[in-house]
């Protein structure tokens, strides 16, 4: 489109060679278009979600109200603070040690206590429940070297269990976020401080650390939507929370509208988070710039301190991904030549299909949304841009029932339209084809798709047109010659992680896939439903090889 | 007087660069010192040394007597009962105006420490802000509050880093008066560090010069422009040309301005080469002179025009003369000079 290329210079579109476009442009800003279909995407699902809170009570609702609610926000309650407690005190210290002082093997922690993130959460439940359980090597060294402990072992299948395996494997979000503060903002304020009189230490806990709080509460909002979407962990540990309940609902009642009711009350929590998450973010920006002003002198740890650090961040990374992921290694070897199939390849195969489709999607809307942005920063194009992007808040499985509710009465329309002009009965058009899943993915991962594009388009200031257009190159040749480099790793940063993500995704599949097409993630998701740690491995072997790519690239960034 | 300051032949090495050589000065109480030089001299390095922020690798340095710097000791910046103000003014994001200027009082409590808050709001002149928080105001606020905060735990020796670079032009000159006022008012012993000669001058009682880690002078305003040790520092410090002479005896040099007497010092003292300083004030106008010079430039300053002039023996000289008179490039005017003081230096190759 000739008009897509007038960006914010009234010389180029005047200047345009086809005037009919241009008089099409005039009536209908394509751009603004593209905004609104795609929040309108976005808010049909959720606002179907919302609006089943108004449902007729049923039997299956009354019943679930009456016994299983009150338990549900018991068990959500519980895991959000066990869960944020515990994210925090491990992402904060950590990122203390690593950030800001000095002990043996700083330099390689650093990085690699990023590793968890590379594991989906769900995999290391069940590693860890492998790990664990009654005949596992755990619970069977035990007993050979203390015979007079049988049966004591604490019950790794509780709330207890749940909230270790998820703030170990969602610390680093916190880790991230408060590393990054305590190195870009720290030196200026940590030596004001000291120039009045407070030691390092004491300077570091009253200004630095304060003046982290805003990243520090980032990180935390972080964890605690991903604890809420949480299905597959929480599903392995037998650990109800609304997730679960929506999935039983579905597929256990089959009643999709009590699914609904869940969901609703499910993103009302999540709104309510995201507010909190708003006021938090305007705050940030009233703090000092994060302009790096170059790294203060470590606090060097002396003697007991400095092992003692070593050990603490050591341990962590043990239990949070070497010894799972060995332990993943060991099975699939044991069964490798088993399992190594044709059938493996086919979810493999599908796995890749689903993921390299979703992100050639989500990255062609991300990169339309940011200029479209670019060109129109009003307020009603500001506020579809952040509807557009809020899939990445909604659990997966409250998503997929707000896709298949919305679809399914899409599908409705189009066959009352087909039979009425042509006559044809058709069955569900869209309902139970790859476009739902698709569809769904679109949504909950367009955020991470628009993010990287976004900063990225943040590099191309609106002088950089203009100095281009002054000096003879515009139209596609600026594209070309402007755009697309410093645009490129940004979408190729964009077309990774949601890669990633998407491979890894098993809430929305397992609940929207067609007949047939098993995922790897799904795959894990049904072995491990009936304890085949084994089994599991070697797909969650491939996830995790795959999750390391985007550590790989937090690991560059953060290194700038 | 005590000295409250003594720095005694400091050097420093980043890496294989050396930023200090050999550097030495003193500070008397209630004196403000300035240390002043082009960007990258190494004048930041010495104060943060000063302050304990880096350390020394030869001599030391002592804050009323006691060592604080030396090749094995370094006290750290806490202990120092230094205060320093930033170029940034590194305010506390966090915390509102009141509890920035608090931040160094640990000792006072309670009704005391109210008092000495409100004391040093009042002398910056920002009582009205005190609930505010940095974000919330101007950038010569900032300032004020930065160094009312540095000020507050009354410090042997106040250490200020660029403190004007981040103001406008006009505020820059009003400030530099008030904080020497403040700081004269307090009895405070400063040192400061910039690269404009204007605010040393309007702040500092002692400037000393910085070329490449060398400290080149240390001497009062006036003297730097009247007498500077050596050419550089007669280049750096206000404008100037050296015109190259002959000395002819003990009280006249010949040069293309013609022969000028006066009293100088200089090792020769017949017929050798030297370079004579002019400023653009020692060239007066006169449409009476017969001697002439032709105008190359012209640069005007609102009550003066800078003028390029060359003479007729090929050399060029700055003229200030008021704007009141207006001459064009390319006219030649009548000049006389008037060289009150005639310094000399060595002859130099110039390109």
């Amino acid at each position: 489109m000739r008009n897509a290329i007038c960006l914010n210079s009234e010389y180029v579109c005047q200047r345009s060679r086809f005037p009919v476009w241009q008089k099409f442009a005039g009536y209908l800003d394509t751009w603004r278009f593209i905004t609104y279909g795609l929040a309108l995407t976005v808010a049909l699902p959720l606002s179907v979600i919302l609006w089943s809170f108004n449902y007729q009570t049923q039997e299956i609702w009354q019943h679930l109200a009456r016994h299983m609610l009150a338990d549900l926000l018991l068990n959500t309650a519980v895991l959000a603070a066990g869960v944020l407690t515990a994210t925090l005190i491990l992402g904060v210290s950590l990122a203390w040690l690593t950030g800001v002082c000095d002990f043996p093997g700083r330099k390689i922690f650093t990085w690699a206590l990023l590793l968890p993130i590379a594991m989906p959460t769900y995999v290391l439940a069940f590693v860890t429940l492998g790990l664990m359980d009654f005949s596992g090597p755990v619970q069977t060294f035990f007993r050979a070297w203390f015979p007079a402990s049988t049966g004591w072992f604490p019950n790794v299948r509780s709330a207890g269990g749940i909230i270790i395996v998820m703030s170990l494997a969602l610390y680093p979000y916190v880790y991230l976020l408060a590393r990054g503060a305590f190195r870009t903002q720290g030196k200026r304020a940590m030596e004001a401080a000291q120039s009045l009189g407070w030691s390092r230490t004491s300077s570091f806990f009253k200004v630095a650390l304060p003046m982290a709080r805003p990243w520090i509460a980032g990180g935390l909002l972080l964890v605690l939507m991903e604890a809420l979407a949480d299905f597959g962990a929480v599903s392995i540990f037998n650990f109800d929370t609304f997730t679960t309940a929506i999935y039983k609902a579905w597929f256990g009642f089959f009643s999709l509208p009590a699914a609904a009711q869940l969901s609703s009350i499910l993103v009302i929590i999540i709104f309510v988070v995201i507010a909190v998450e708003q006021k938090a973010r305007k705050k940030k920006r009233f703090t000092q710039s994060g302009r790096s002003e170059g790294q203060f002198d470590r606090i060097k740890l002396q003697g007991w301190k400095k092992w003692t650090a070593a050990l603490f961040a050591l341990t962590v990374l043990l239990i949070a991904f070497v010894i799972p992921f060995a332990q993943l290694l060991i099975w699939s070897a044991e069964i490798f030549n088993e399992e190594f199939n044709f059938r493996y390849l086919g979810f493999l195969w599908r796995s890749l299909f689903f993921a390299l489709l979703a992100s050639a999607s989500i990255v062609f809307c991300s990169i339309l949304l940011a200029y479209a942005n670019r060109q129109h920063k009003d307020k009603l194009s500001r506020f579809c841009l952040r509807i557009s992007t809020l899939g990445y808040a909604l659990p997966g499985t409250v998503l997929a029932v707000g896709i298949v509710i919305t679809i399914t009465s899409v599908d409705k329309q189009l066959a009352n339209i087909l039979k009425m002009f042509f006559g044809y009965q058709s069955g569900s058009l869209i309902q139970g084809t790859i476009t739902t899943v698709v569809a769904a993915y679109l949504i909950r991962f367009m955020a991470a798709g628009y993010n990287s594009v976004n900063s990225a388009m943040h590099r191309i200031s609106g002088n950089l047109d203009e100095a281009s257009i002054s000096l003879g190159v515009k139209g596609v040749s600026l594209l070309r010659k402007v755009h697309v480099p410093i645009l490129k790793t940004g979408i190729l940063t964009a077309a990774m992680l949601v890669f990633v993500d998407v491979m890894k995704e098993m809430p929305i599949t397992l609940m929207t896939r067609p007949f047939g097409w098993d995922t790897l993630a799904v795959k894990i998701f049904e072995l491990t439903s009936e304890g085949e740690w084994e089994r599991a491995a070697l797909p969650a072997v491939a996830l995790v090889l795959g999750g390391l790519i985007p550590v790989i690239i937090l690991t560059k960034q953060t290194e700038k | 007087m005590k000295t409250v300051l003594e720095v005694k032949n400091i050097s420093k090495s980043f890496g294989n660069q050396p930023v200090v050589k050999n550097l030495a000065l003193s500070l008397d109480k209630g004196a403000i010192g300035c240390l002043l030089g082009p960007s990258g001299c190494g004048k930041t390095t010495i104060l943060r040394a000063i302050a304990g922020f880096e350390g020394i690798d030869a001599g030391e340095i002592r804050i009323n007597q006691s060592i604080v710097s030396g090749r094995h000791i370094l006290v750290p910046p806490e202990q120092r009962r230094i205060g320093m103000v930033f170029q940034d003014y590194a305010l506390f994001p966090h915390l509102s105006v009141k509890d920035n200027v608090a931040f160094g009082l640990r000792k006072i409590k309670g009704k005391e420490k109210e008092r000495r808050i409100d004391e040093l709001l009042h002398l910056v002149r920002l009582d009205d802000a005190e609930k505010k928080f940095p974000h919330e105001i101007s950038g010569g606020q900032q300032q004020r509050v930065a160094l009312a905060r540095a000020l507050a735990p009354e410090p042997e020796l106040l250490l200020m880093d660029e403190p004007f670079s981040n103001l406008d032009v006009a505020l820059r000159e009003r400030l530099s008066t008030e904080v020497r006022e403040i700081l004269k008012e307090q009895e405070t012993t400063a040192l400061m560090v910039t690269h404009n000669q204007h605010e040393a001058f309007a702040v500092a009682d002692e400037i000393g010069v910085i070329q490449d880690g060398n400290l080149v002078q240390w001497d009062s305003g006036h003297n730097l422009y009247h007498r500077p040790a050596n050419d550089w520092v007669a280049d750096f410090v206000g404008d100037g040309v050296l015109l190259p002479g002959m000395v002819l005896d003990d009280r006249r040099v010949e040069t293309g301005l013609g022969v000028l007497e006066g009293q100088f010092k200089y090792p020769c003292r017949n017929g050798c080469p030297a370079d004579v300083l002019i400023r653009p004030e020692d060239i007066i106008h006169d449409d009476a002179s017969n001697f002439k010079g032709k105008i190359l430039k012209k640069h005007f300053r609102g009550a003066n025009i800078l003028y390029t002039l060359q003479l007729p023996s090929e050399d060029v000289v700055l003229a200030l003369v008021p704007s009141t008179c207006q001459h064009d490039i390319g006219q030649s005017i009548g000049i006389i000079p008037r060289v009150d003081d005639i310094i000399l230096f060595e002859r130099r190759e110039r390109i």
